[in-house]
């Protein structure tokens, strides 16, 4: 019976490997296992400069840092981390964070160096899978620039792109204590309203990220990030801070951004208002919901300048005027669909005006002169930085209102 | 030394006290009854090998006996084999001056049949010249409409066994057999897990000629096949190879002939014990026959070029060759529309990897990649498993022990007490395990939902193949997290592909591009006049299905 001889062979090595294999796996595997409940999940981190809060508490800067060798601590990382088993008890504020998070804190040379020193703090390792929102306070922004800051959030492998950015003016680690009243957690609500852009005129309407950043950063393009304003024990998006490559530029308003997003014709509905020119202090509301804007560069010799042709229809959503006015009638509509179009307008050149002695482009300008003109552009594209402060920019704006609403 | 002389000293003390006289007297006793034993014992040989000789000389190979033409020594010979078979009739009579006997077996011959057929014609006979042989009395005196000459007692004491009559006449050295099977049965039923809304309600039992004729009826075609053999050397168990001579595969049906005649086994109760002869991986989770009840199911399937085997005593057919698909196909199927039955095929094909799969996704996400959640279901589950003591993994062990010890109680226990079962374990471990806080609410949902999918099978097999998997699956999800789940993926795919049933490919040839028309039934199914061509998985001598 040499063939069940062989068999048996064959069946004993078989078994021999699956032994063998089990042992291997039994003894070496679960080698990076850590259940989901024994993680401490960070939903925010807020980056401010070392030195903050020393003056305020300078025992617990005392605990918040540790020994070690030059170079000297640069950041003070501040982690917001979820409590478990509170889902219920949304209301409940004591402590640091609210009441379904909790705060540790560490400082470090360096963000990892942080963020061991903070493990001292908590009895579960830092997990940064889910985290969602990275604010950076503009005094760490002013003095160490964009890159550095974003450069651990760049190459950690448990990072996500998707968390949002933002910046504060005052000090990142007290946003983090406020308890949003929705209930959720403070980093997801914030992650939320970043998310919800499209209508919040207080976005600029494009991903504000730590991909987006860091996409800009690698192209060595301009990018927005959101600000953030604590007040009050609530906490708002207010504004949006400029970055010119990594260098923080300044602030500007919701008037700055919306003009902005006319340009880029990135939104998806904006409310457009105009004063009533027979009941002055009245608004008339426009909403837009469909826009199209053609960007066209002309090079005449060494003079650029650029066409703005903008076609928007969209509904009167609202008139505010004691005396209504007929909507329907024809010259009324006309009237209104050129105001509309003068107020689109005025928006349009006031972001210009500041945005081009700064510098800061975001508007596609050098994107379309480089794919429409590529010749002209490989001829002007070193004095660019001098050119488009100055660039005339020729704004055309049509708009047709296609409904007046319920009521005439 | 000392010690053994001693000892001799006792003997000889002893001997000393007996007198020397009756000392010689017992020792030639002994020798005379040794001398006795000696001679019985030869005696007993040579009885043992007269009896030998003798059975040698009365029957040729394989049979107990032969007819003789004296009736009484056929009656002692005949009873001599059924000794202490008090089932077995000897009916005497005599017929035109001769006697005769029948033999059969009570409640399995159709004893009606035997008095009006067989005793009433020849009681009434006269005329011994008709009594001439076996075959001029199947011709000119017996009604009966079964009749065969036996030549041999073998076939003749196991036409009795089988339920037909057994007559005997002096003078002729040969039985007869008279066909009058008649014995309890089960009438036929409604399918018991094949059931469909519309189609047709009849299901096999366990007799298998009632269950050729099921399929006779529904195909007056003289290319359906049914060639019978006999399985187990003691229960002698009646196996028929059912298929359609101008369609299956050239060599399919000397294959499975060949393999069943390599069975070497005495006894055949189930079809299962015969589907484990002839499989070619036993091992294997997978069943590698399709198995149905259907009597339509079977015949669609001898016309795609299968071959049916039907085992005597269980009401389900063997189909080979077998492959995945066909075993994710119901005749449910084709009695709905083909839009929604492609739906709920599609259903079921994720129920099959869900069943596999879904308690190794619970273990490797939560214990190793719980990034891979969306952050509001991560927190929930993070919360929920906040307040359970054990690892993902244990969590899981102890929901499939519960789950699999409530489903071996539900199938062992009285009907009548299965629903207070299901109350038990359905509603009070269900929720009281979750506040014990021995496993979270999200794993009873996860485990649930793997049995439905389980269950959703429309092969008992499959679901039970789906069952087994789990296990390797969440042991190696437990140790290498999303990483061991695709490896034990890999192992799966790798064997269902290694796979093969009769030669064919187990995954039915889904990668052949060249059988692309195949996929009309398999993950859809398309109207019935659009499908024209039978699969090529079986490979059928005939691929259209019409214009033969």
């Amino acid at each position: 019976m040499p063939d069940r001889a062989k068999g048996r062979r064959r069946g004993r090595r078989a078994v021999l490997a699956a032994v063998l294999a089990a042992v291997c796996l039994l003894t070496a595997g679960c080698w990076d296992r850590v259940e989901i409940q024994d993680r401490a999940f960070v939903l925010a981190v807020a980056v401010d400069v070392a030195e903050e809060g020393a003056d305020r508490e300078p025992g617990r800067a005392r605990v918040e840092g540790y020994a070690h060798a030059a170079p000297a601590d640069r950041y003070r990382l501040t982690f917001q981390v979820l409590r478990f088993g509170e889902a219920k008890d949304g209301q409940d504020r004591k402590g640091g964070g609210g009441g379904r998070t909790f705060l540790v804190t560490g400082r470090g040379p360096a963000m990892l160096e942080a963020v061991r020193d903070a493990l001292g703090e908590s009895s579960k390792g830092l997990w940064f899978e889910n985290m969602q929102v990275l604010i950076l306070s503009q005094k760490v922004a002013e003095r160490h620039g964009l890159a550095p800051l974003l450069d651990f959030f760049r190459r950690d492998g448990e990072m996500r792109g998707r968390a949002q950015l933002y910046i504060t003016p005052g000090e990142a680690a007290k946003l983090l204590e406020i308890a949003p009243p929705s209930g959720e957690p403070g980093g997801v609500f914030l992650a939320n309203v970043a998310r919800r852009n499209p209508k919040d005129i207080h976005l600029p309407t494009v991903r504000t990220d730590i991909s987006a950043a860091s996409m800009a950063l690698d192209n060595k393009a301009d990018m927005i990030i959101p600000a953030l304003e604590a007040a009050g024990g609530t906490m708002k998006v207010k504004g949006t801070a400029l970055f010119k490559g990594d260098k923080f530029l300044g602030y500007q308003d919701e008037y700055f951004i919306r003009g902005a997003r006319f340009i880029r014709a990135n939104e998806k509905s904006v409310a457009i208002s105009f004063e009533c020119k027979a009941h002055p202090g009245s608004a008339v509301t426009f909403e837009l919901f469909r826009h199209q804007t053609v960007l066209t560069p002309h090079v005449e010799g060494d003079r650029v300048r650029f066409t703005l042709d903008i076609a928007m229809r969209g509904n009167l959503d609202e008139i505010q005027c004691r005396h209504q006015h007929d909507t329907l009638d024809a010259e009324y509509f006309e009237k209104a669909q050129k105001l509309v179009a003068a107020e689109v307008e005025r928006s349009i050149r006031h972001t210009l005006a500041i945005a081009q002695p700064l510098g800061w482009e975001m508007f596609f300008f050098k994107q379309s002169l480089r794919a429409y003109k590529p010749g002209d552009w490989e001829r002007l594209k070193d004095r660019w930085e001098e050119i488009y402060p100055t660039v005339p920019v020729e704004v055309k704006v049509r708009v047709s209102i296609i409904g007046v609403g319920e009521h005439k | 030394m000392g010690r053994r002389r001693r000892r001799v000293g006792d003997i000889l003390r002893l001997s000393a006290s007996i007198a020397p006289a009756a000392l010689t007297a017992a020792a030639g006793r002994l020798q005379g009854l040794k001398r006795l034993l000696a001679g019985s014992q030869e005696i007993v040989d040579g009885l043992a090998d007269i009896a030998d000789r003798l059975r040698k000389v009365a029957a040729p190979q394989g049979e107990p006996f032969i007819f003789t033409t004296a009736l009484a020594e056929n009656e002692r010979l005949l009873r001599q084999t059924f000794q202490d078979c008090d089932d077995v009739k000897f009916r005497k009579f005599t017929t035109a001056g001769k006697s005769g006997l029948l033999v059969y077996l009570d409640g399995m011959a159709d004893v009606d049949l035997l008095e009006k057929q067989v005793l009433e014609p020849l009681l009434k006979l006269k005329e011994p010249g008709q009594l001439a042989d076996m075959e001029t009395i199947a011709g000119r005196v017996l009604t009966a409409a079964a009749v065969t000459v036996a030549g041999g007692a073998g076939p003749g004491v196991e036409s009795v066994l089988t339920g037909n009559a057994l007559l005997l006449v002096d003078g002729l050295a040969a039985g007869m057999v008279v066909g009058a099977v008649k014995h309890v049965k089960r009438g036929i039923q409604e399918p018991k897990t094949e059931a469909v809304a519309r189609g047709p309600h009849d299901a096999f039992t366990e007799t298998l000629n009632d269950n050729i004729v099921l399929i006779r009826r529904r195909a007056r075609d003289a290319n359906i096949k049914v060639r019978i053999f006999q399985l187990g050397e003691r229960s002698k168990t009646a196996v028929a190879l059912v298929y359609a001579a101008d369609l299956v595969k050239p060599g399919l049906v000397a294959e499975v002939e060949r393999r069943l005649s390599r069975i070497r086994t005495d006894q055949v109760l189930f079809a299962a014990q015969v589907e484990e002869f002839i499989i070619d991986h036993p091992w294997s989770p997978f069943p590698q026959t399709f198995v149905t009840e259907r009597p339509d199911s079977m015949l669609a399937s001898l016309y795609e070029g299968r071959v049916g085997l039907l085992v005597d005593n269980t009401p389900h057919a063997i189909v080979m060759p077998c492959t995945l698909p066909s075993l994710l196909q119901s005749a449910e199927d084709f009695t709905v529309q083909p839009a929604v039955a492609s739906l709920i095929r599609l259903t079921r094909y994720i129920a099959a990897v869900l069943g596999i799969f879904l308690p190794g996704m619970y273990v490797a996400i939560v214990s190793y990649n719980p990034g891979m959640l969306p952050t509001s279901l991560a927190i929930s589950i993070a919360e929920l498993r906040a307040r359970t003591p054990y690892p993902a993994f244990m969590e899981v062990i102890i929901m499939e022990v519960i789950l699999e010890l409530f489903q071996e109680a539900v199938l062992r226990i009285p009907q009548k007490i299965a629903p207070a079962a299901s109350i038990v374990g359905g509603f009070v471990i269900g929720t009281t395990i979750v506040q014990a806080g021995l496993v979270n609410a999200l794993l009873v949902v996860a485990t649930a939902g793997t049995a439905i999918a389980s269950y959703t099978m429309p092969s008992y097999n499959l679901g039970l193949a789906l069952r087994w998997l789990r296990i390797p699956t969440i042991v190696a999800a437990a140790v290498l997290g999303v990483y061991g789940l695709v490896l034990a993926y890999l192992a799966i795919v790798i064997h269902l592909c290694s796979l093969r049933s009769f030669g064919e490919s187990f995954l039915g040839g889904v990668f052949d591009v060249t059988a692309a028309e195949d996929m009309q039934d398999k993950l859809v199914r398309v109207p019935v006049p659009r499908m024209g061509s039978r699969p090529k998985a079986f490979g059928p001598q005939d691929r259209s299905r019409v214009g033969d």
